[in-house]
Protein backbone atom coordinates (compact mmCIF):
# COMPACT_ATOMS: atom_id res chain seq x y z
CA UNK A 1 0.00 0.00 0.00
CA UNK A 2 2.78 2.11 0.66
CA UNK A 3 3.43 2.13 -3.22
CA UNK A 4 0.18 4.50 -3.50
CA UNK A 5 2.62 7.57 -2.76
CA UNK A 6 5.54 7.97 -5.08
CA UNK A 7 8.72 8.75 -3.23
CA UNK A 8 8.81 12.23 -5.65
CA UNK A 9 5.78 13.84 -3.36
CA UNK A 10 7.60 14.16 -0.59
CA UNK A 11 11.01 16.33 0.18
CA UNK A 12 11.34 14.71 3.40
CA UNK A 13 10.96 10.61 4.08
CA UNK A 14 9.26 11.38 7.20
CA UNK A 15 6.19 12.51 5.66
CA UNK A 16 6.06 9.21 3.49
CA UNK A 17 6.46 7.19 6.64
CA UNK A 18 3.62 8.89 8.15
CA UNK A 19 1.20 8.68 5.24
CA UNK A 20 2.63 4.90 5.07
CA UNK A 21 1.34 4.27 8.57
CA UNK A 22 -1.87 6.07 7.72
CA UNK A 23 -2.77 3.34 5.28
CA UNK A 24 -1.70 0.25 7.19
CA UNK A 25 -3.75 1.66 10.21
CA UNK A 26 -6.10 -1.59 10.53
CA UNK A 27 -8.74 1.04 11.16
CA UNK A 28 -8.17 2.66 7.43
CA UNK A 29 -7.61 -1.05 6.27
CA UNK A 30 -10.80 -2.11 7.45
CA UNK A 31 -12.82 1.06 5.57
CA UNK A 32 -11.30 0.27 2.16
CA UNK A 33 -12.01 -3.37 2.95
CA UNK A 34 -15.70 -2.24 3.33
CA UNK A 35 -15.65 -0.10 0.03
CA UNK A 36 -13.69 -3.23 -1.62
CA UNK A 37 -16.11 -5.76 -1.37
CA UNK A 38 -19.96 -5.82 -1.28
CA UNK A 39 -21.42 -4.21 1.30
CA UNK A 40 -24.87 -4.51 2.78
CA UNK A 41 -27.41 -5.00 0.30
CA UNK A 42 -24.90 -3.90 -2.73
CA UNK A 43 -26.66 -3.17 -5.88
CA UNK A 44 -26.46 -2.15 -9.77
CA UNK A 45 -28.82 0.17 -11.63
CA UNK A 46 -28.85 0.46 -15.22
CA UNK A 47 -30.47 2.33 -18.03
CA UNK A 48 -30.87 1.40 -21.48
CA UNK A 49 -31.58 3.94 -24.54
CA UNK A 50 -35.14 2.51 -25.08
CA UNK A 51 -36.33 3.58 -21.71
CA UNK A 52 -35.73 0.23 -19.87
CA UNK A 53 -34.17 0.61 -16.13
CA UNK A 54 -32.59 -2.58 -14.85
CA UNK A 55 -31.92 -2.99 -11.24
CA UNK A 56 -29.65 -5.91 -9.60
CA UNK A 57 -29.67 -6.52 -5.68
CA UNK A 58 -27.44 -9.16 -3.89
CA UNK A 59 -29.91 -10.89 -1.48
CA UNK A 60 -27.71 -13.94 -0.85
CA UNK A 61 -29.94 -16.83 1.38
CA UNK A 62 -33.11 -14.75 0.79
CA UNK A 63 -36.21 -16.32 -0.42
CA UNK A 64 -38.55 -14.48 -2.33
CA UNK A 65 -41.17 -14.33 0.57
CA UNK A 66 -38.56 -12.65 2.26
CA UNK A 67 -38.29 -9.47 0.13
CA UNK A 68 -40.84 -6.71 0.10
CA UNK A 69 -40.67 -4.04 -2.69
CA UNK A 70 -42.16 -0.57 -2.98
CA UNK A 71 -42.06 1.92 -5.90
CA UNK A 72 -43.14 4.93 -5.20
CA UNK A 73 -42.21 8.45 -6.65
CA UNK A 74 -39.39 7.03 -8.56
CA UNK A 75 -37.70 5.64 -5.21
CA UNK A 76 -37.63 1.92 -5.18
CA UNK A 77 -37.34 0.58 -2.10
CA UNK A 78 -35.80 -3.18 -1.18
CA UNK A 79 -36.43 -4.71 2.35
CA UNK A 80 -35.15 -7.96 2.87
CA UNK A 81 -35.76 -9.87 6.31
CA UNK A 82 -34.57 -13.69 6.72
CA UNK A 83 -36.51 -15.50 8.62
CA UNK A 84 -33.60 -18.29 8.84
CA UNK A 85 -32.03 -16.19 11.96
CA UNK A 86 -33.71 -17.60 14.47
CA UNK A 87 -32.37 -21.40 13.50
CA UNK A 88 -28.92 -20.19 13.15
CA UNK A 89 -29.07 -18.70 17.17
CA UNK A 90 -28.73 -22.08 17.95
CA UNK A 91 -25.58 -23.03 16.23
CA UNK A 92 -22.11 -22.31 17.59
CA UNK A 93 -20.12 -19.86 14.99
CA UNK A 94 -16.42 -20.03 14.62
CA UNK A 95 -16.19 -16.77 12.35
CA UNK A 96 -19.31 -14.65 11.07
CA UNK A 97 -19.15 -11.71 8.63
CA UNK A 98 -22.34 -12.63 6.74
CA UNK A 99 -25.11 -10.31 7.65
CA UNK A 100 -28.43 -11.60 8.73
CA UNK A 101 -31.77 -10.51 9.57
CA UNK A 102 -33.10 -7.43 8.42
CA UNK A 103 -31.49 -5.25 5.45
CA UNK A 104 -33.51 -1.96 3.26
CA UNK A 105 -32.10 0.07 1.04
CA UNK A 106 -33.55 3.27 -0.90
CA UNK A 107 -32.50 3.95 -4.67
CA UNK A 108 -33.53 6.65 -6.66
CA UNK A 109 -34.00 5.99 -10.49
CA UNK A 110 -33.61 7.98 -13.17
CA UNK A 111 -36.15 9.34 -15.70
CA UNK A 112 -39.67 9.60 -15.11
CA UNK A 113 -41.06 5.67 -13.97
CA UNK A 114 -43.99 3.84 -15.28
CA UNK A 115 -44.42 2.32 -12.04
CA UNK A 116 -47.09 -0.10 -12.74
CA UNK A 117 -44.59 -1.58 -15.61
CA UNK A 118 -42.52 -2.88 -12.99
CA UNK A 119 -41.39 -6.56 -12.71
CA UNK A 120 -39.07 -8.48 -10.04
CA UNK A 121 -37.28 -11.67 -10.23
CA UNK A 122 -35.17 -13.62 -7.65
CA UNK A 123 -32.48 -16.34 -8.61
CA UNK A 124 -29.69 -17.44 -7.22
CA UNK A 125 -29.62 -14.57 -4.47
CA UNK A 126 -29.84 -11.90 -7.15
CA UNK A 127 -32.96 -9.60 -7.48
CA UNK A 128 -33.89 -8.27 -10.67
CA UNK A 129 -36.34 -5.16 -11.08
CA UNK A 130 -37.28 -3.97 -14.35
CA UNK A 131 -39.24 -1.08 -15.22
CA UNK A 132 -40.18 1.02 -17.85
CA UNK A 133 -39.65 4.61 -18.08
CA UNK A 134 -42.56 6.90 -18.93
CA UNK A 135 -42.88 7.56 -22.96
CA UNK A 136 -43.19 11.24 -22.24
CA UNK A 137 -39.97 11.04 -20.63
CA UNK A 138 -37.88 9.96 -23.01
CA UNK A 139 -36.04 12.51 -25.27
CA UNK A 140 -37.79 13.38 -28.27
CA UNK A 141 -37.26 14.68 -31.37
CA UNK A 142 -38.18 17.56 -32.36
CA UNK A 143 -38.54 18.68 -35.84
CA UNK A 144 -37.48 21.94 -37.08
CA UNK A 145 -39.81 23.68 -39.67
CA UNK B 1 1.38 20.48 -10.50
CA UNK B 2 2.90 19.10 -7.18
CA UNK B 3 0.54 16.27 -6.90
CA UNK B 4 1.03 13.72 -10.02
CA UNK B 5 -2.38 12.58 -11.26
CA UNK B 6 -2.03 9.29 -9.71
CA UNK B 7 -2.00 11.41 -6.18
CA UNK B 8 -5.43 13.01 -6.71
CA UNK B 9 -7.93 11.29 -3.81
CA UNK B 10 -9.81 9.37 -6.46
CA UNK B 11 -6.88 7.85 -7.70
CA UNK B 12 -5.64 6.75 -4.56
CA UNK B 13 -8.82 5.38 -3.50
CA UNK B 14 -8.56 3.50 -7.02
CA UNK B 15 -5.29 2.09 -6.51
CA UNK B 16 -6.79 0.79 -3.22
CA UNK B 17 -8.98 -0.93 -5.15
CA UNK B 18 -6.50 -2.46 -7.52
CA UNK B 19 -3.75 -3.66 -5.45
CA UNK B 20 -6.05 -6.44 -4.84
CA UNK B 21 -7.58 -8.07 -7.95
CA UNK B 22 -9.80 -10.24 -6.07
CA UNK B 23 -12.43 -9.65 -4.26
CA UNK B 24 -13.49 -11.00 -0.66
CA UNK B 25 -15.92 -13.17 -0.12
CA UNK B 26 -17.93 -13.07 3.30
CA UNK B 27 -17.65 -16.15 4.54
CA UNK B 28 -19.66 -17.99 8.21
CA UNK B 29 -18.17 -20.86 9.97
CA UNK B 30 -20.18 -23.17 12.28
CA UNK B 31 -18.78 -25.85 14.37
CA UNK B 32 -20.74 -28.41 15.74
CA UNK B 33 -19.08 -31.55 17.82
CA UNK B 34 -18.67 -33.76 14.53
CA UNK B 35 -18.39 -31.22 11.37
CA UNK B 36 -17.55 -27.65 10.20
CA UNK B 37 -19.75 -25.88 8.32
CA UNK B 38 -18.69 -22.97 6.18
CA UNK B 39 -21.50 -20.49 4.69
CA UNK B 40 -20.73 -18.35 1.97
CA UNK B 41 -22.43 -15.54 0.33
CA UNK B 42 -22.77 -15.75 -3.41
CA UNK B 43 -25.16 -14.16 -4.79
CA UNK B 44 -25.61 -14.55 -8.90
CA UNK B 45 -22.76 -17.80 -8.85
CA UNK B 46 -23.67 -20.96 -10.48
CA UNK B 47 -22.33 -24.07 -9.60
CA UNK B 48 -20.01 -23.92 -12.39
CA UNK B 49 -18.61 -20.85 -11.49
CA UNK B 50 -17.23 -21.93 -8.25
CA UNK B 51 -13.82 -24.22 -7.28
CA UNK B 52 -13.45 -25.56 -3.98
CA UNK B 53 -10.05 -27.19 -3.01
CA UNK B 54 -9.13 -28.52 0.75
CA UNK B 55 -5.27 -29.27 0.97
CA UNK B 56 -3.53 -29.26 4.23
CA UNK B 57 -6.26 -28.22 6.70
CA UNK B 58 -6.75 -25.02 4.45
CA UNK B 59 -10.32 -24.48 2.75
CA UNK B 60 -9.76 -22.44 -0.39
CA UNK B 61 -12.65 -20.74 -2.03
CA UNK B 62 -12.42 -20.05 -6.08
CA UNK B 63 -15.45 -18.40 -7.94
CA UNK B 64 -15.82 -15.98 -10.42
CA UNK B 65 -18.67 -13.87 -11.80
CA UNK B 66 -19.15 -11.99 -15.01
CA UNK B 67 -22.37 -10.55 -15.41
CA UNK B 68 -22.97 -9.39 -18.89
CA UNK B 69 -24.28 -5.85 -18.75
CA UNK B 70 -28.03 -5.31 -19.99
CA UNK B 71 -27.55 -4.45 -23.99
CA UNK B 72 -27.67 -1.11 -25.03
CA UNK B 73 -27.76 0.23 -21.66
CA UNK B 74 -25.62 2.19 -19.33
CA UNK B 75 -24.59 1.83 -15.55
CA UNK B 76 -26.49 4.74 -13.73
CA UNK B 77 -24.80 2.99 -10.53
CA UNK B 78 -22.57 0.20 -9.91
CA UNK B 79 -21.64 -1.54 -6.82
CA UNK B 80 -21.86 -4.71 -6.94
CA UNK B 81 -18.27 -6.10 -8.09
CA UNK B 82 -17.30 -8.77 -10.49
CA UNK B 83 -14.60 -10.81 -11.43
CA UNK B 84 -12.62 -13.20 -9.35
CA UNK B 85 -13.67 -13.48 -5.61
CA UNK B 86 -12.02 -16.08 -3.50
CA UNK B 87 -11.25 -16.72 -0.07
CA UNK B 88 -9.18 -19.53 2.49
CA UNK B 89 -10.05 -20.54 6.03
CA UNK B 90 -7.99 -22.94 8.13
CA UNK B 91 -10.30 -25.48 9.60
CA UNK B 92 -7.39 -27.18 11.98
CA UNK B 93 -9.33 -30.35 12.72
CA UNK B 94 -11.41 -30.92 9.12
CA UNK B 95 -10.29 -34.65 8.25
CA UNK B 96 -10.78 -33.76 4.78
CA UNK B 97 -13.24 -36.48 3.71
CA UNK B 98 -16.68 -36.66 3.19
CA UNK B 99 -16.28 -33.19 2.42
CA UNK B 100 -20.49 -31.85 1.02
CA UNK B 101 -20.90 -28.83 -0.86
CA UNK B 102 -24.27 -27.33 -2.12
CA UNK B 103 -25.19 -24.18 -3.78
CA UNK B 104 -28.29 -22.54 -3.38
CA UNK B 105 -29.91 -19.27 -3.41
CA UNK B 106 -26.02 -17.73 -3.57
CA UNK B 107 -25.38 -19.23 -0.78
CA UNK B 108 -22.25 -21.55 -0.92
CA UNK B 109 -22.56 -24.18 2.54
CA UNK B 110 -19.62 -26.82 2.60
CA UNK B 111 -19.73 -29.17 5.67
CA UNK B 112 -16.42 -30.81 6.34
CA UNK B 113 -16.40 -33.57 8.94
CA UNK B 114 -14.08 -33.35 12.15
CA UNK B 115 -11.35 -35.54 12.19
CA UNK B 116 -12.13 -38.02 15.33
CA UNK B 117 -9.99 -36.46 18.62
CA UNK B 118 -7.23 -38.55 19.44
CA UNK B 119 -7.46 -39.60 23.12
CA UNK B 120 -3.97 -38.72 24.30
CA UNK B 121 -2.05 -41.47 25.07
CA UNK B 122 -0.44 -42.27 28.35
CA UNK B 123 3.20 -43.47 27.97
CA UNK B 124 4.64 -45.15 30.43
CA UNK B 125 8.42 -44.18 31.60
CA UNK B 126 10.73 -47.43 30.74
Amino acid sequence: MSELIPKEMFAFPEMRHLFRDFFNEPMFREAAKEWRDEGNLALDVSESKDGEVVVRASLPGFKKEDVQLTVRNGVLNIKAESKEEKEIKEEKFYRKERRWGSMTRSVALPGKLDENSVKAELKDGVLTVKLRQSPEAQPRRIEVK
Amino acid sequence: MFYGSCCTPRNAWRNVMAEKSEHDMPLDVLETSDAYVVRASLPGFRKEDVEIKFEDGVLALKATRNEAEPEGAEYVHQERAQGAFSRRARLGRASGEGIKAELKDGVLTVTLAKAKESQGRSVPIE
